[in-house]
């Protein structure tokens, strides 16, 4: 089964920050929210591919906006970077 | 006098972290948004409500509803409550827009016991069929302003497989002079400095009069941003009206930085002041300096709304830059007050009088 997961682009400040994953979509007021946010589940029973994006996000600058495509039926096998 | 022992009152909930928003595409009709809780008290249910995350399109048909809860599964029975006389209502995407709470009035109400196992159903009813870009519907399913629970909670039904979530359910239901469950429209989130305008965010209450007779305010406990150093202070501040009783300036106690967290404030006067059941008062933040700091709320569509929340409509946002407040009804901190007192009668005079046989 393949997962289209798009890296959110951090936004200027006061912009939402919006991550898809499937159909479940999270919404922050801003970057600084989102990735607080991030922070505080690690660790936590929580949604991990959520705060693995966000994390990813704010440290690989490369990747922001780009959509990332993982198989996740085989060890989540990343498939494509577009 | 009675010692109150450092309890809290005064937040809309438990909180841990800022507003946001988990919402739920429905795009196709075998798509459900549920959210399962027991009713807060016995009340006849006239209206239910949602947030809109996000939408595309109006010619699909959705219907919310009232249903019952599989005891087995926790999961929504599939029962419309009223029988012939549904608890329910058809919607279109037509006059909804993203971001905002709704209420929607039931074509029957329903009369429920306090405690009674509920579920709140979105799910789509006729005409075009959902499809994602084109007709669609994202309710917001929770808020992440909360650490997990279990009682109420939301479930996502994509296409029969459900997910149940933790995190504060976005949802509500209510009488007609009542609101319950979740309502929330958004994150507040004021970054106030010394220059800005308002440069005071303040948490405005009133203790009912019914309550007891007097009380006072040790500190607050509040969720907040702190300032990117800790050279910038703020001052907290109880006022009456714009008469300053308490104050305290925070500053070396500040851990700067970027994440937000709850912390605990007291003021250091010898003596607190004491205050009255059924007055009005403030507890303010001010910056003292030019650097910004969060603190963080939550905002409803409309004042009666904080019915549903601790506290209902006694509690909300003041701010000012100098002068006279402006209230903003509509807007809640995530801040509780930390008692040190709560007296219940004033005392009083015992007359006896002796009647002659």
């Amino acid at each position: 089964m393949a997962v289209s997961l798009t890296i959110p682009t951090p936004p200027g400040a006061g912009q939402e920050v919006r991550v898809r994953l499937g159909k479940v979509e999270r919404v922050w007021p801003d970057a600084a929210t989102a990735l607080d946010w991030a922070q505080s589940q690690v660790g936590a029973e929580s949604d991990l591919l959520f705060v693995l994006l966000i994390l990813l996000a704010a440290n690989r600058p490369g990747l922001r906006g780009k959509t990332l495509t993982v198989n996740l039926a085989a060890a989540s096998t990343l498939v494509g970077v577009a | 006098m009675a010692d109150f022992k450092r309890n809290r009152i005064g937040a809309p909930g438990p909180f841990s972290s800022s507003f946001g928003a988990t919402n739920f595409i429905l795009n196709q009709t075998t798509d459900q948004a549920e959210w399962v809780f027991k009713a807060a008290d016995a009340a006849t249910l006239t209206r239910v409500g949602f947030r809109v995350g996000a939408l595309t399109g109006t010619a699909t048909t959705w219907k919310i509803s009232l249903q019952g809860v599989d005891g087995s599964t926790g999961n929504p029975d599939g029962t419309i409550k009223g029988g012939g006389s549904p608890c329910s209502v058809t919607f279109t995407n037509s006059g909804l827009s993203a971001g905002n709470w709704f209420w929607l009035t039931l074509a029957n109400s329903y009369t429920c016991t306090r405690g009674e196992d509920l579920a709140l159903v979105i799910a789509y009813d006729s005409g075009t069929a959902p499809s994602a870009g084109v007709n669609d519907l994202s309710p917001t399913m929770l808020g992440s302003w909360t650490p997990g629970t279990d009682g109420p909670y939301s479930i996502q039904n994509d296409n029969g497989t459900r997910t149940k979530s933790g995190g504060a359910p976005v949802f509500g239901y209510g009488a007609s002079a009542k609101a319950y469950g979740y309502p929330a429209k958004a994150g507040y989130g004021p970054t106030p400095n010394s220059g800005s305008n308002p440069n005071e965010i303040a948490a405005r209450f009133l203790l009912p009069s019914g309550w007891g007779s007097t009380f006072k305010v040790a500190g607050v406990r509040m969720y907040w941003t702190p300032p990117a150093s800790a050279t910038n202070s703020f001052v907290l501040r109880l006022y009456d009206g714009t008469t300053v009783l308490q104050d305290v300036t925070i500053d070396d106690e500040i851990t700067p930085g970027t994440t937000s967290r709850a912390a605990e404030f007291y003021f250091d006067e010898a003596t607190l002041s004491t205050l009255n059941f059924g007055s009005e008062y403030r507890i303010a933040i001010a910056p003292a300096t030019a650097t910004n700091m969060t603190v963080t709320g939550l905002t409803v569509d409309a004042q009666a709304d904080w019915d549903a929340y601790p506290g209902g409509q006694d509690w909300y946002v003041s701010t000012r830059n100098g002068g006279a407040w402006t209230d903003l009804v509509t807007s809640r901190l995530f801040m509780e007050l930390i008692l040190d007192d709560w007296t219940v009668s004033g005392g009083g005079t015992t007359n006896i009088f002796q009647v002659e046989g």
